[in-house]
C-alpha cells in the first residue's frame, strides 16, 4: 500500500505536486482538472434527478390539463401575467450574474465574484418577494389549493361577524359590510408581513455586529448576505404592489373608495333582488355581494355574479385543482430559490475569504448549475401557468 | 475578449459578449411569449405550443451557454439529454394512459348525472 502511493506521487506528476498542497485540494485526485470534473459530474448527476422529480409535477399539470382544459383557461386569469414576466425577467438577469460570476471565479476576479453573487442574491430575494405579494393577494382572493376552500363561517369570523351563515349562502341580517374593501385588508396583510421582514432585519444586524465584535468575517459576511436578501425581499413586495396599484388604481379612484363600494354592493343587492331571488335567501335579510364575493366561491358567498369577472357561470367543476397544481409547483421552486440563496450566501462567505482561484472554482460552478436549472423550471412554469391563452 | 483562449483554465471561460447576447435573447423572447400570449395572431389551441416552444428556444440557451454544455464535456451532456429522453417517456405514456379512460368516466358521468354535477 505504502508503495504503491509512493510509486504513484513520483510517478510522473512532479509539476502536479504543488497542486496537491494547496488548501481544498483533495488528495485522491491526480490534478485540479480532475477535482473538477468529478465534482461537475456529480452536479449534472445531482440535475438529472431535479428534472426527473420535477417532471411528476408537469406530468401531473398535463394529465390534468389535457383532460380539463376549461379549468385551466378559467383559473388562469387570476394570474397577472405582467408580475410573472416580472419574475422572469428578474430571474433571468439573476442567471446572467450567476454566470459572470463563474467567469470571474474563473478568472480569479475576487472582488467581481462577490459584486456578481451579490447581484444573484438580491435578485432571488427579489422574485421571492414578487411571490409573497402573489401568494398573499390569492389568499385574500380564497384562491387556494383543492380542500382549502374556507366555508362561510370562516369568512363570517375574517370579517368580524358572529353570525351563523345561511345555507350557502352568506347572508347577515343588516350588517354592515365590513369598513375595509378588499383592497384594504389586502394590504393590512402585506404591510404585517413587511414589517415582520423589517423587523427580523434585527437579526442580520446582531449578526454583523458579533462579527464585528468576534472580529469574525464569515459571520459578518453571512449577516450582510442576509441583511440584502430582507432588503431585497421588501423591495420586491413594494415593487409588486406598485404595479399592482398601478394596474388597478384607475377602477378605483373612478369609483370613489367606501361609499361607491356600498353603492356598488346594494345596486347588485337590489339588482339581485329584481331577479328570480336567491333560493334559500330570507328575503328581510341583505345578501353581502361586494367584492368578497369570488366566482370561486360564489355558492359559499352569494349567488351574486359578480360584475367585472366574467365567466361565474360556466365555472369548471375543480377549478381549485388547478390552484393545488400552481401551488405546488410554484411553492417547490420557491423552495429551491431558497435552498439557491442558502448556497449562494454560503460563496459569498468562501468568496470573501479569498478561497476561489482559478485552479479551483468548482464550488461556484456547481451552484451556477443548480442555479440556471431553477432559473430553467421557472422558464416552463410561467408559460405553462400564467399564459394560458384562449 | 481574448482572455478565453490566454487563460491556461481547463474550463472554457465565457466572454462577456457571449453572455451579454445570451441573455439579451432571453429577455427578447421573454417579452415576445407575454405580448403574444392571448392574442389573436395564434389560431385558437396552439397558444400552448407556441409558448412551449418559445420556452424551449430559452431553455436551450440557458443550458448551451449559461451552463456552458456547448463546452462541456460530452458525458454531461449525454446524462442531461436521457433525464430529457426519460421525462418525455413518463409524460407520452401518462398522457396515453389517462386518455384510455375517458370513456369510462364519460359513461359514469352519463349513468350518475348528480355525481357529475356542477
Amino acid at each position: 500500500m505504502a508503495t504503491a502511493v509512493e510509486t504513484h506521487e513520483t510517478d510522473g506528476h512532479g509539476d502536479h505536486d504543488d497542486w496537491h498542497h494547496k488548501p481544498f485540494s483533495a488528495h485522491h485526485f491526480e490534478n485540479a482538472e480532475q477535482q473538477f470534473d468529478s465534482g461537475k459530474l456529480g452536479m449534472w448527476l445531482f440535475l438529472v434527478t431535479e428534472v426527473l422529480f420535477f417532471s411528476g409535477l408537469f406530468v401531473a399539470y398535463a394529465v390534468y390539463r389535457a383532460n380539463h382544459p376549461e379549468v385551466f383557461i378559467y383559473a388562469s386569469q387570476y394570474l397577472d401575467k405582467y408580475l410573472g414576466g416580472m419574475n422572469t425577467v428578474v430571474l433571468i438577469f439573476s442567471s446572467l450574474t450567476m454566470a459572470w460570476g463563474v467567469r470571474c471565479a474563473q478568472l480569479g476576479q475576487r472582488s467581481g465574484l462577490i459584486l456578481m453573487l451579490s447581484l444573484t442574491l438580491a435578485c432571488a430575494a427579489l422574485f421571492l418577494g414578487v411571490k409573497t405579494f402573489e401568494y398573499t393577494e390569492k389568499a385574500h382572493k380564497r384562491l387556494l389549493w383543492a380542500g382549502a376552500f374556507v366555508n362561510a363561517t370562516d369568512i363570517n369570523k375574517s370579517l368580524g361577524t358572529t353570525k351563523r351563515p345561511g345555507n350557502h349562502v352568506f347572508v347577515v341580517e343588516k350588517i354592515p359590510k365590513p369598513p375595509e374593501t378588499f383592497e384594504e385588508r389586502m394590504m393590512v396583510s402585506l404591510r404585517a408581513i413587511q414589517r415582520f421582514w423589517g423587523v427580523s432585519m434585527l437579526i442580520p444586524v446582531l449578526l454583523v455586529g458579533l462579527g464585528y465584535r468576534f472580529n469574525s468575517r464569515p459571520t459578518r459576511t453571512i449577516g450582510y448576505a442576509v441583511l440584502l436578501s430582507i432588503g431585497a425581499i421588501l423591495v420586491g413586495m413594494e415593487a409588486s404592489i406598485q404595479i399592482h396599484e398601478f394596474q388597478h388604481g384607475g377602477a378605483h379612484a373612478a369609483t370613489g373608495g367606501h361609499d361607491a363600494d356600498h353603492h356598488e354592493a346594494d345596486h347588485q343587492e337590489a339588482g339581485h333582488n329584481g331577479e328570480a331571488g336567491l333560493p334559500g335567501a330570507h328575503p328581510e335579510h341583505s345578501v353581502v355581494a361586494g367584492d368578497i364575493v369570488d366566482p370561486m366561491l360564489s355558492e359559499l358567498t352569494s349567488d351574486a355574479e359578480p360584475k367585472d369577472l366574467k365567466s361565474l357561470s360556466d365555472r369548471p367543476r375543480n377549478a381549485n385543482i388547478f390552484f393545488s397544481i400552481y401551488y405546488f409547483m410554484t411553492g417547490l421552486h420557491a423552495f429551491h430559490i431558497i435552498c439557491g440563496m442558502i448556497a449562494i450566501t454560503w460563496l459569498l462567505v468562501r468568496s470573501v475569504e479569498g478561497h476561489f482561484r482559478p485552479d479551483y472554482f468548482g464550488p461556484v460552478d456547481f451552484v451556477g448549475l443548480y442555479w440556471h436549472i431553477v432559473d430553467l423550471i421557472w422558464i416552463y412554469l410561467f408559460p405553462l401557468l400564467y399564459l394560458i391563452g384562449n | 475578449m481574448s482572455d478565453s483562449h490566454d487563460h491556461h483554465g481547463f474550463a472554457h471561460v465565457m466572454s462577456p459578449a457571449v453572455l451579454l447576447a445570451v441573455f439579451a435573447a432571453l429577455i427578447v423572447f421573454t417579452v415576445i411569449t407575454v405580448l403574444i400570449a392571448g392574442s389573436s395572431l395564434i389560431p385558437p389551441g396552439f397558444d400552448i405550443y407556441v409558448a412551449l416552444t418559445i420556452a424551449t428556444i430559452k431553455a436551450a440557451l440557458v443550458v448551451l451557454f449559461f451552463m456552458h454544455m456547448i463546452h462541456d464535456k460530452g458525458l454531461n451532456a449525454i446524462m442531461f439529454v436521457f433525464s430529457l429522453v426519460f421525462v418525455a417517456l413518463f409524460l407520452g405514456a401518462a398522457i396515453s394512459d389517462t386518455e384510455q379512460y375517458q370513456h369510462l368516466i364519460k359513461d359514469f358521468g352519463q349513468a350518475n348525472p348528480d355525481s357529475m354535477a356542477k
